[in-house]
């Protein structure tokens, strides 16, 4: 598998000054603790996690900003190190949590100087592009103190693409934003994703990284609790999915005879006009319900399945935490 | 080392320091008040009785003998050199003691500040370009500062004067002050910003670098104070051993600056 990202055993530990009168291993802080994952190239990915859950601690980590306590990071299967961590660095553009804008330097200023440290082949049209994708071309001799929140963040993504990166980062891009301002973020990090361009987003918004992102992994205090699609999170938290099927008129009791003998049923009610069917796999068993229920003469409305949304998901993970602790 | 990428870090910085009025009055009123107000001030009283002025400290015959002033040189001329010696010479150090450390203290712990100093971290540069990059950007205003106040000051004084000259020019004939000029003040300028840098790097904010830097100015009053009870001190070759020390602490402090830039450190400040 061709990985954009692989990350082994990454820990890092902080160590709390003030306390100088516990011991170096109770002042030890672990803000990530043997965390592992791989992001296949050209993916979204998301890493999920309450605040101080280590997310950004894993991207400087990443970047090279951060020496790790433990572990390995390969960029494109080649180890990063103090010494080629600059030249990786070339191939991958970072949204950071400040926006990190200049800002008593004009808006193209900014750009300018940013992208002179990349072999940008005429660089002032490519800040027009990025400019105009953007939406900051009339806004190109503002001074970046100048801007709005959101044009600061989109400022910083401008600066963030400006050489074509093949491995972007976004580290709660989103934060402070308002909703139409995080909804045009989140279009333009969703325009961005292409097959040579993988995309890595640090989140604790759960709608935006159920919208955007391919896989996901969910970091709490340093550990990455679960990884996968959000669907294949959905199916390792929950045995049974919900299927719901509306019928045209009140449901007979007869009706709950016929259902019973059905054996790829795990388990149903009715409530009315609605029949609730938990199942082991929802597409497997769906059009086999449907088939049943005309068979016994029932009009059926409407079948609509649950999906569990990453909300659930995440919820349902911190959750048994506070069921654990 | 893409000594390309370090000019790139001098270009924006210098951008954003010419705009800042902290950092760009000292620029002009130093140059001001050290090439044209202080020698005015102190050669007046020459030009009115140089006489007096060279009694208060001795006869002129011995005062010729110690600083090695030509025999064909005038009261004038004799009570000019004997003030560039003792008061501008060590004045003119000042300089490069005291811009740097005004320019170089918002280095990092500026960036800091402006919460701008993880966005420069990650631009592919290694650690070396960046700190070249903040040394210059220190190093070359105060260098062409340092020039300016060199040939102001010496205008300034021949102009003053211009009537009694006779032929001889003040200052620039002057061995110890071009050695002071091209040599001491440089080398002094470069090891002040290597050291502020390195405060800069390590503080928590620009106030309190600012002000730690502001204090390496003291031992240039040191030499101040003693350049002003012996006028003979800095001589050619005094200039030249203190320079060579200056040579060796600037190579230790280049390497050490370099080690001491933690940008983990700096990252998590913020």
């Amino acid at each position: 598998m061709d990985f954009a990202i692989r990350v082994e055993n990454l820990s890092k530990v902080f160590y709390n000054k003030k306390e100088k009168k516990l011991s170096k291993d109770q002042r030890e802080i672990w803000a990530l603790n043997g965390v592992s994952f791989n992001v296949n190239k050209g993916d979204v990915f998301g890493l999920l996690g309450p605040n101080g859950a280590g997310k950004t601690t894993a991207i400087r980590c990443i970047a090279g900003l951060l020496n790790p306590a433990a572990g390995e990071i390969f960029i494109d299967n080649q180890e990063l190190n103090s010494s080629i961590v600059h030249i990786l660095r070339k191939r991958m553009g970072f949204l950071t949590e400040n926006h990190g804008n200049y800002e008593n330097l004009s808006v193209f200023e900014n750009l300018k100087f940013f992208g002179s440290f990349y072999k940008i082949q005429d660089l002032n049209k490519r800040i027009e592009i990025v400019l105009e994708q953007m939406d900051l071309h009339k806004r190109k001799d503002m001074k970046a103190g100048k801007l709005s929140k959101g044009q600061k963040q989109r400022l910083a993504i401008a600066r963030a693409i400006l050489h074509d990166p093949e491995i972007v980062f976004f580290d709660e891009p989103t934060a402070g934003l308002d909703p139409v301002a995080a909804v045009k973020v989140r279009n333009l990090i969703l325009g961005l994703k292409n097959q040579t361009r993988t995309i890595f987003i640090n989140s604790h918004n759960l709608e935006e990284v159920q919208k955007v992102c391919d896989r996901v992994a969910i970091l709490d205090l340093g550990k990455i609790k679960r990884i996968g699609t959000p669907s294949e999170l959905s199916k390792e938290l929950w045995e049974t999915q919900e299927m719901v099927c509306t019928l045209k008129s009140p449901i007979p009791d007869d009706f709950k005879a016929s259902l019973i003998k059905l054996d790829f049923i795990k388990q149903f009610k009715i409530e009315n006009n609605k029949i609730y069917f938990y199942t082991t796999d929802a597409n497997e068993t769906t059009p086999k319900i449907v088939k049943e229920l005309v068979k016994i003469g029932a009009d059926v409305l409407e079948v609509s399945r649950t999906v569990h949304s990453l909300e659930d998901i995440y919820l349902k993970l911190m959750d048994n935490k506070i069921n654990n602790n | 080392m893409n000594f390309t990428n370090s000019l790139l870090i001098l270009k924006k910085d210098w951008k954003s320091s010419v705009q800042k009025k902290e950092i760009l009055m000292p620029m002009i009123f130093l140059p001001v008040v050290f090439t044209i107000l202080l020698p005015v001030l102190m050669m007046v009283g020459i030009i009115v009785a140089p006489e007096d002025y060279i009694s208060s400290f001795g006869d002129i015959n011995v005062l010729r003998l110690i600083l090695n002033i030509p025999a064909n040189y005038n009261e004038y001329l004799v009570g000019a050199i004997m003030m560039l010696r003792m008061f501008l010479l060590p004045i003119f150090l000042i300089i490069p003691g005291l811009l740097p450390a005004i320019i170089s203290s918002d280095s990092f712990a500026g960036e800091k500040e402006r919460k701008t100093m993880e966005s420069l971290a990650l631009l592919p540069i290694t650690k070396n370009e960046l700190i070249v990059g903040k040394i210059l950007v220190s190093f070359v205003p105060s260098m062409c500062i340092t020039f300016a106040c060199f040939i102001g000051i010496g205008l300034t004084v021949n102009l003053m004067f211009l009537s009694h000259l006779e032929g001889n020019i003040l200052f620039f004939s002057d061995l110890s002050f071009i050695f002071v000029g091209f040599l001491l003040s440089p080398l002094l300028a470069f090891l002040n910003i290597q050291i502020s840098v390195i405060i800069s790097s390590r503080s928590k904010d620009l106030k309190s670098a600012q002000s730690i830097s502001g204090a390496l100015v003291t031992p240039v009053f040191a030499l101040l104070f003693v350049q002003m009870f012996n006028p003979a001190f800095l001589t050619v070759p005094i200039i030249i051993i203190l320079s060579g020390i200056l040579t060796l602490l600037c190579l230790i402090f280049i390497k050490l600056a370099t080690k001491l830039l933690n940008i983990e450190k700096l990252i998590l400040m913020v």
